[in-house]
């Protein structure tokens, strides 16, 4: 048995769990060692001792400075607390590890709620793109409707007057064009066609007054009757002085006397 | 043969009408500076006669003539005879296919016999003592006559053709698809021929006169324009005379406007 072996079976003897052939052993080698029996010996006092030893009470003072320690640090994180993002980051980190049911759930909601984020974007834009492009068709109808109008050909004019109805009704540029187009086309047809076009647009307090004045301007009696026409639809009353002004003037057709007189009766 | 006989005594007509008349007659031609390419003719006057007819030619014939007034024996004044004045101004422009004709002496009723390369878009204007006839042209025709009628025959294109005291008769062989056109008068009949495979969209109104045709219209009902006057609080409804029309399915607006006298949309 060699010093090591011994010391280990000591402390197992020591401890009290080591079996009788060992204990046997161990004995015959503190006799045939005295240097390791002066070692037994002392360390089975220092173990005998080591039982003898109290556990200390804890002082009443100990639990005092416990608290105060305690308190001390609920004070400092009252001070600064945890910021709420990172307590938010905490809790959906811990529901985050549950099960897999709420994952896929909040995956396939997020999917959809960017879907419906990009269609809407997508209608905005395009919605936007048809406004333009409307106000831009628009504005090539009315430089198209101009191009025409100064064309030499009748029947290419009466086409732009025509245009005038597919346009923008409140647009006083296309007003504008259709009262130079009445005072002074020569042709009787587009002038005809544009008191019906200006008609169209007639809600207009304004453009109604113009029509109607313009009947005191236009020698054909094809288109005072026309004006004549508009004014007995739109039932305006204030055009009876416009109509008695006009019956004063001399060489209006007989026809066209004749309903001028009867339109004033209607009004 | 009956055909014939009566072309005959057409023909004599007319001769004995062109004596009658005792016309002084002249001829101005033009060529022109183009072609083969289409041409323009205006010709705005205050009285007289126009007629165009479309020949095979490359140019531009004008027959222009005056009434005379040749009775000189009964025309006397004061013991001294009338001497015709006969004399009158007139002016051919031609620049770039485009012919202009003008008359200085606006006064004196010019009839013109025009003859024009088929291909050629009109621009006619007459007020008083005469009548608009064309025949056999190809084009965009706009006619206008205050005091006589408007005959159009064999027409190719568009026209535009308004009238006061005469009829309007056109008789197109074939029209240009995407034109409007319009056709107005105020005390005589609008009687218009198309192809039978014309598309459009007729607008028509006739105050006093009835409507007549042999093509198949789907007629719009106009809604009554109900109108609110805010201040004196009531409603009113009107409605649109205009009858719309659309012919094998709509297409470029046709105005047909008339006072007294009827309309005829026939189909060939």
């Amino acid at each position: 048995m060699t010093y090591d072996e011994a010391k280990m079976l000591m402390l197992s003897y020591l401890e009290g769990d080591l079996n009788n052939e060992d204990t046997a052993r161990l004995d015959a080698f503190i006799n045939a060692n005295p240097a390791f029996r002066q070692e037994f010996n002392s360390t089975k006092n220092l173990w005998a001792n080591l039982n003898q030893l109290e556990t200390p009470e804890p002082s009443a003072q100990s639990k005092e400075r416990f608290h105060a320690m305690l308190k001390g640090y609920k004070e400092g994180m009252e001070a600064n607390p945890i910021p709420w993002y990172e307590q938010l980051f905490k809790q959906i980190a811990t529901w985050w590890q549950g099960s897999y049911v709420p994952q896929a759930i909040m995956g396939i909601a997020l999917l959809l709620l960017g879907l419906q984020i990009g269609y809407n974007l997508q209608k905005g834009k395009s919605e936007n793109e048809i406004n333009g492009l409307a106000k831009e068709v628009q504005e090539m109808k009315e430089m198209m409707m101009l191009a025409l109008l100064e064309k030499q050909s009748a029947s290419q004019r009466l086409k732009a007057v025509n245009m005038a109805y597919e346009m923008d009704n409140q647009n006083s540029r296309i007003a504008e064009v259709l009262f130079q187009t009445l005072a002074n086309d020569e042709n009787i047809n587009v002038r005809l066609a544009a008191v019906e076009a200006i008609f169209q647009i007639a809600d207009q307090a304004q453009v109604r007054q113009r029509l109607i004045k313009s009947l005191l301007e236009q020698e054909s009696p094809i288109v005072q009757s026309a004006i004549i026409d508009v004014i007995i639809l739109l039932q305006e009353k204030q055009a009876n002085s416009t109509i008695q002004s006009f019956l004063k003037k001399e060489n209006i057709n007989p026809a066209i006397r004749e309903k001028a007189q009867n339109t004033l009766k209607q009004l | 043969m009956k055909k014939a006989i009566i072309n005959i005594f057409f023909l004599l007509a007319i001769c004995l009408q062109v004596s009658a008349q005792n016309e002084e007659e002249q001829t101005i031609t033009v060529p022109l500076s183009n072609p083969n390419a289409p041409s323009k003719l205006k010709l705005h006057q205050v009285s007289g006669s126009i007629s165009v007819t479309g020949h095979n030619g490359n140019n531009v014939i004008v027959k222009a003539s005056t009434e005379q007034n040749n009775d000189s024996k009964i025309e006397k004044q004061n013991g001294m005879f009338r001497i015709p004045n006969n004399a009158y101004n007139l002016s051919v422009i031609e620049k770039e296919n485009e012919i202009n004709i003008s008359s200085g002496s606006p006064n004196k009723a010019i009839n013109y016999k025009i003859m024009v390369p088929t291909q050629c878009s009109l621009n006619l204007h007459t007020v008083n003592n005469g009548d608009i006839y064309v025949e056999n042209v190809e084009g965009e025709i706009e006619t206008n006559n205050v005091n006589g009628k408007i005959e159009l025959k064999n027409i190719s294109g568009a026209v535009v053709a308004s009238t006061i005291n005469g009829k309007v008769e056109v008789v197109f062989t074939k029209i240009n698809e995407e034109v409007p056109m319009a056709f107005s008068s105020l005390n005589g009949k609008i009687d218009v021929t198309f192809p039978a495979n014309l598309k459009a969209t007729a607008k028509i109104r006739n105050e006093r006169g009835e409507i007549y045709s042999d093509f198949e219209m789907e007629l719009k009902k106009t809604e009554p324009l109900v109108e609110k006057d805010e201040g004196n609080n009531y409603k009113k409804y009107s409605i649109d005379k205009w009858v719309y029309g659309k012919i094998n399915g709509g297409g470029p607006e046709f105005l047909f406007k008339n006072m007294n006298g009827n309309i005829y949309i026939r189909k060939q």
